[in-house]
């Protein structure tokens, strides 16, 4: 494990090494970055505006759902991009070369690639996330859960993951799985911005299922006082740790049946 | 070194429905078919052997090596590489094989070729005495220093596979797979990389060569495999895949004028391809092409001339 580590930390490295190569793009790449995710919270925001509250929510309490969320998404296109891009792997048969290594094969599949200027929307989400947090009266008003809130992006970032995770296996036996990727991920954590509470009740088992709605509402609400129980606190970890589980039953499953490519 | 036994691998080849969300409607459809790519296969490869496997495309070759080297898990019976299973445990067998796919680059794109080894060196934790010593070996023999500072892309195909070979070698592994190592490549460095896999394996290396050149065969191997249709046809000494194929080469000249038709006796047979060109097939066992260029200029003055090799599609196309 401590090994694993510091092979990630030395890739990420060289990674990063060779993004600086070229600074001035660099900077200029995550500067539209930043700017390319604030239309999303323009949307929220035109939203809000024209309505005041979304199912009960004023725009503060929404802005911590949004930056929970944004940033698990954005720390996921930085870190994740080799699961975002992976039905190339399966069908150029690129997953090969990752099975050759003898460390385990979502860390080598990982390292490969960082995708650094997205780090613009990490700071965008974050952004968000503080000042709606501010807003909301900061660690006076909020006490403890202040700093709850400010370390929920973590159990985000990792349900995320795992949710990538599970549906990128499903290309070992479908090879193409774009559609089933932007319905199931890119669609869910979108709709997972919003308070779940707004959505018809199929919508609201579907987010519960994949599981996007423990990113942010589930704990949001209830540390914004906003209903539920202390349990919703701590439910995040659980669902991130068997989310986590299933979706390495399912890569591992996913491996044995991979077909690789005809040379 | 290696067992093999009773393999098999088939293939379900899903068919994909057009349309919108074709992906999760062919998903619930689960229509398609099986294919065969290895049949039931058995050999050995012991320590320090040097085996060629050939046959042409789509025979399964490629699908064995990715099955002796954990990529893919076979449908039928089992593969054992260093007394384990590559399947089972991957990780563990990984770490001791090396393994170079001509068409696909093990290196990092972006990064120059120092860096690349260095990354190797870390995932295969080789101690840095023994980094050195390696580096130094692989100048020597491959001259890596000329591109040492630059990114893998820019490199050209020859200069890449000999970084991949060696990158390939780094952490000292037993054996090693090879497929396609010379493909592409002009004769100079098709040379340089024999060579060089000739002294790796008398160093105690177990090399497994998949190919489509026969000279890499005849160069290299003390054993041969043929397989086709996902069977193994032949299993020997190149002599022996020689009495079975015959190794004609094909000798093109072309003369300065029109020579009359004219037959060589000896059991060789010209074909005219026009009036100035002429082809003779002959046997290497038995002719050199230097006895032979001494016969066809006895014809006439030649201005041009050049040597067709056989190649494995119609090599193994005579074992049926």
């Amino acid at each position: 494990m401590r090994d694993g580590l510091k092979l990630y930390r030395r890739l990420v490295a060289a990674s990063w090494r060779a993004a600086l190569q070229y600074k001035f793009s660099f900077l200029v790449s995550i500067f539209f970055n930043f700017w390319l995710s604030v239309t999303d919270l323009l949307v929220v925001l035109t939203i809000v505006y024209s309505t005041n509250t979304v199912g009960g929510w004023n725009l503060a309490q929404i802005g911590v759902i949004y930056g929970v969320v944004g940033i698990g998404k954005a720390l996921f296109r930085t870190f994740g991009s080799e699961l975002h891009m992976f039905q190339d792997y399966v069908i150029r048969g690129e997953y090969d070369g990752i099975l050759l290594r003898p460390w385990p094969s979502l860390l080598v599949l990982l390292s490969r690639r960082f995708e650094f200027f997205r780090l613009g929307g990490v700071l965008q989400a974050g952004a968000a996330l503080l000042l709606s947090l501010h807003y909301l009266g900061g660690p006076r008003v909020l006490g403890w859960k202040y700093f709850y809130l400010l370390l929920l992006p973590l159990t985000g970032t990792v349900i995320i993951f795992a949710i990538s995770v599970a549906i990128a296996a499903c290309a070992f036996w479908f090879g193409r799985i774009r559609d089933l990727q932007t319905l199931a991920f890119y669609a869910a954590n979108y709709a997972a911005s919003y308070p779940t509470s707004i959505y018809p009740g199929w919508m609201r088992t579907l987010l519960t299922l994949i599981p996007v709605t423990f990113v942010g509402y589930i704990p949001v609400k209830f540390a914004l006082g906003l209903g539920g129980s202390a349990w919703y606190l701590v439910l995040p970890w659980i669902v991130a740790a068997l989310t986590w589980v299933l979706s390495l039953l399912l890569w591992r499953a996913g491996e044995a049946a991979y077909q690789s490519s005809g040379s | 070194m290696i067992t093999v036994q009773n393999l098999k691998k088939d293939f379900f080849v899903p068919e994909i429905l057009p349309g919108p969300f074709g992906t999760i409607r062919s998903l619930l459809s689960r229509k398609g078919k099986t294919v065969t790519a290895v049949d039931d296969i058995s050999f050995q490869i012991d320590q320090g052997e040097f085996v060629g496997y050939i046959g042409p495309n789509g025979a399964g070759k490629s699908t064995t090596i990715k099955m002796l080297t954990g990529i893919l898990h076979p449908t039928k019976g089992s593969v054992s590489v260093l007394g384990h299973s590559p399947q089972g445990e991957r990780r563990r067998v990984v770490g001791q094989m090396g393994v170079v796919f001509g068409q696909r680059s093990q290196l990092w794109w972006d990064l120059p070729l120092q860096e690349s080894f260095e990354l190797l060196a870390a995932m295969y934790k080789v101690p840095e005495q023994r980094y050195n010593t390696m580096l130094r070996a692989f100048d020597d023999l491959l001259q890596l220093g000329q591109f040492w500072q630059t990114p893998v892309r820019k490199l050209s195909l020859g200069q890449r596979m000999r970084g991949e070979i060696a990158a390939a070698l780094l952490h000292e592994p037993k054996i090693l797979f090879l497929d396609e190592p010379t493909i592409g490549l002009d004769v100079v460095a098709k040379q340089a990389i024999r060579e060089f896999l000739q002294e790796i394996n008398q160093q105690g290396v177990t090399v497994l060569l998949t190919t489509h050149d026969l000279r890499d065969i005849e160069r290299l191997c003390q054993r041969v495999m043929v397989i086709n249709h996902g069977k193994i046809l032949l299993d020997g000494s190149i002599e022996h895949l020689y009495s079975q194929i015959g190794a004609e080469s094909t000798l093109i000249v072309d003369f300065n004028q029109p020579i009359p038709s004219h037959s060589l006796g000896n059991g060789l047979h010209i074909v005219w391809e026009s009036n100035s060109r002429a082809a003779v097939k002959f046997d290497r066992s038995r002719y050199s092409p230097n006895d032979l260029l001494q016969l066809m200029s006895s014809l006439g003055e030649i201005r041009d001339l050049h040597i067709v090799e056989p190649d494995i599609e119609s090599a193994v196309a005579k074992l049926f």
